[in-house]
C-alpha cells in the first residue's frame, strides 16, 4: 500500500495491510450500551403513556363523569375483570376467543403469503385474481360475518373464518409488492452465478419480501382480534366479544370495559412480539419498508 | 486460465441497434478495458459475454467453448449496490459458491483468505448497509473471486464511489488481480481508469455501438497510482480521447 487512504463518511476506512487496526465505523448488530440504553429510555416513555392515560382515564371517570353506567374507571373495571374471572366465565373465553384468533391468524397469513407469492409470479393468475382481492380488501368484510355464521355455525369455526378473512387480504397484498419489487439488480447476481428461478424466488425475493411480509403480519394481528369481536357479536356460545355482548345488555359497563381492555392489552402484547420477532429475523432490515 | 474471444455481435433492441459486428479478444490472463460514450451499449456488450443476454449474430467464446447461458467460466461483477442486504459480508461473498454448488466446506478457508486480501478482514458478520462504497465493491469482487472464474467481467464497479476511493480500489484490484490469474474485461467510461489499469484499451463508439479504436497501455507493472500524473500518461489519454471525440461528433452529438 501507499499509505493513502480512503475517506467516507468522515470516517478513514481501511486499505490493505491497515485493516487489523482499523476501527469499524459502527458495531455488527448485538447490544451495545449505547443501544440498549435507547431502548430503555424508549420503553420507558411508552411505559409512562400508559400510566399517565390510566390515571387520566381514573380521574375523568370519578369526577367528571361519576357514573359507572356511561364510563366505568380502571379500579371498576379491574374489579369487573375479577368478577367475570371468579364467576368462572372468564378462563373459557380466553381459551375461545385466543383460539379463533391464533388459528385464523396463521391460516390467514399462511394462505396470504401463499396466494400473495402465486399472484407475484403468475400473471394470468394476478390478472384474474386481483379484482377479487381489491374488490374484498376494500369491502367491509364485517358485514358478512353474519352469513359466514350461517354457514359455519356456532361454534368457534365460523369465527376463525371470518378471522382468516380479514387477515389474508393485507398479506396477500403485502407479499405480491415485496416479490414484485425486490431489486432487479439482486435478481440478475444470482442469474449471472446461474441460479434457476426457483433458487431466484428462495435466495433473493423471498428474502426482500420478508419486512413487507412482517408489516403483514403486524397488520394481521390487529384485524384478527377485531375479527373475533364481531364475529361473536353476530353469534357465539362463548368467548370474550361474547362476554361484551352479554355484559351490554345487562348494561354492565365495568364487564364490557374489561373485555375491551382485554382485547387492546392483547392487540399491544402480540404487535409488540412480532416486532421481536422481526428483530430477529430481519435485523438488516431496519432501514428498509 | 482462458481467454475470450467475440465474434461479430450484433444487438437490437425496440429502439434500434445497440451493437453492431463487435469483435475483439481477450488472451488469456490479459486485463483489457472498454470506454466509451455513455448509452453505446458497454453494459449490453458485457451481459452477452457473461451470458445473461444473447446476442442477435455472432458468438461469444471463451477457450474452446460457445457460451450459451449463464457462463460457468466467468464471474461478473456489477454496479454499486448488488449485494444482498439480508447476509453478512461472509454469507454474500459465499453465494457464488452456494450457486454454483461448489463444495462450502473445504473452500471456507479459501473463502475467508480471499476476504482476507480484498481488505475485508474483520468484516465477515458486518451488513452491507454497515458498509461505505469502497468496502461492499470489495465484497462484490470476493465473491466474484469466489467462484475462481477464468475470466472477470466489472461494469463500472467504482463508478459509484467517490474519487479518492476510487483511485484507491483502482490500485487495490491491481494487487489483488497480480495474485490471481484472471482475465479481465473491464468497462468504464472514465479514460484515466482505464488507461491505468489495462493492457489494451478498446474504445467503442455508438449508435450502434462497434470497436473504433484497440490501444495497448505500454506501462510496466506493477503500476504507481503517480503513473497517472506522468507525461506518457496523459499524453495516451490525450490520443484516446481524441478518438472518442470524434466518434461522439460522427455519431451526432451527446
Amino acid at each position: 500500500m501507499d499509505g493513502t487512504r480512503e475517506t467516507v463518511e468522515t470516517e478513514v476506512l481501511p486499505t490493505g495491510e491497515e485493516t487489523a487496526e482499523f476501527q469499524p465505523f459502527q458495531e455488527p448488530f448485538g447490544a451495545s450500551a449505547r443501544n440498549s440504553n435507547r431502548r430503555r429510555a424508549a420503553f420507558g416513555i411508552s411505559a409512562a403513556s400508559i400510566i399517565i392515560g390510566i390515571v387520566l382515564w381514573q380521574l375523568i371517570g370519578q369526577f367528571l363523569v361519576g357514573n359507572s353506567l356511561f364510563l366505568a374507571t380502571p379500579i371498576q373495571t379491574l374489579s369487573g375483570m375479577r368478577d367475570m374471572w371468579t364467576s368462572g366465565g372468564l378462563p373459557q373465553d380466553l381459551a375461545v376467543s385466543g383460539e379463533e384468533a391464533l388459528f385464523g391468524f396463521l391460516i390467514g397469513s399462511a394462505l396470504g403469503i401463499a396466494i400473495g407469492a402465486f399472484i407475484a409470479k403468475n400473471k394470468v393468475a394476478k390478472r384474474v385474481l386481483t379484482p377479487y382481492i381489491s374488490g374484498f380488501y376494500a369491502t367491509p368484510i364485517i358485514a358478512l360475518a353474519p352469513i359466514l355464521i350461517l354457514w359455519f355455525g356456532l361454534g368457534i369455526w365460523s369465527k376463525v373464518v371470518v378471522v382468516i378473512s380479514l387477515v389474508i387480504f393485507p398479506q396477500i397484498i403485502n407479499t405480491e409488492a415485496g416479490i414484485r419489487t425486490t431489486d432487479e439488480t439482486l435478481r440478475d447476481v444470482a442469474r449471472s452465478y446461474g441460479a434457476s428461478s426457483i433458487e431466484v424466488f428462495r435466495k433473493v425475493e423471498l428474502w426482500w419480501s420478508l419486512p413487507y411480509i412482517l408489516a403483514g403480519l403486524r397488520l394481521g394481528v390487529g384485524r384478527a382480534l377485531i375479527g373475533v369481536v364481531v364475529g361473536e357479536l353476530f353469534g357465539a356460545k362463548a368467548g370474550l366479544g361474547f362476554a361484551i355482548y352479554n355484559a351490554q345488555s345487562e348494561f354492565n359497563m365495568p364487564q364490557l370495559f374489561a373485555g375491551v381492555v382485554i382485547f387492546a392489552v392483547s392487540g399491544i402484547v402480540f404487535t409488540y412480539l412480532l416486532t421481536l420477532l422481526e428483530m430477529a429475523l430481519a435485523p438488516w432490515a431496519k432501514t428498509r419498508p | 486460465m482462458k481467454g475470450v474471444s467475440v465474434r461479430g455481435i450484433s444487438k437490437s433492441f425496440g429502439n434500434g441497434a445497440v451493437l453492431q459486428n463487435v469483435s475483439f479478444n481477450a488472451e488469456a490472463g490479459e486485463f483489457v478495458t472498454i470506454v466509451g460514450p455513455s448509452g453505446c451499449g458497454k453494459t449490453t456488450l458485457l451481459r452477452i459475454i457473461d451470458g445473461l443476454e444473447e446476442g442477435d449474430f455472432g458468438e461469444v467464446r471463451i477457450g474452446d467453448r460457445k457460451v450459451g447461458g449463464p457462463a460457468r467460466e466467468c464471474a461478473f461483477v456489477f454496479q454499486a449496490d448488488s449485494l444482498m442486504p439480508w447476509r453478512t459480508v461472509f454469507d454474500n461473498a459465499k453465494l457464488g459458491m452456494e450457486l454454483r454448488k461448489q463444495d462450502l466446506a473445504s473452500n471456507k478457508d479459501r473463502l475467508q483468505e480471499l476476504l482476507q486480501l480484498v481488505g475485508l478482514g474483520g468484516y465477515e458478520k458486518y451488513y452491507p448497509r454497515q458498509l461505505s462504497g469502497g468496502l461492499r465493491q470489495r465484497v462484490n469482487l470476493a465473491r466474484a473471486l469466489a467462484v475462481d472464474p477464468d475470466v472477470l467481467l466489472m461494469d463500472e464497479p467504482f463508478a459509484a464511489l467517490d474519487a479518492q476511493t476510487r483511485e484507491i480500489m483502482q490500485k487495490e484490484l491491481l494487487r489483488i488481480w497480480a495474485t490471481q490469474q484472471k482475465t479481465v474485461v473491464f468497462i468504464t467510461h472514465q479514460l484515466d481508469e482505464a488507461v491505468y489499469l489495462a493492457d489494451r484499451v478498446l474504445v467503442m463508439g455508438r449508435k450502434p455501438g462497434v470497436i473504433a479504436d484497440d490501444i495497448s497501455v505500454p506501462f510496466d507493472r506493477p503500476r504507481e497510482l503517480s503513473l497517472k500524473r506522468t507525461k506518457e500518461f496523459g499524453q495516451l489519454v490525450e490520443r484516446i480521447w481524441g478518438t472518442i471525440e470524434t466518434v461522439i461528433r460522427e455519431t451526432g452529438g451527446i
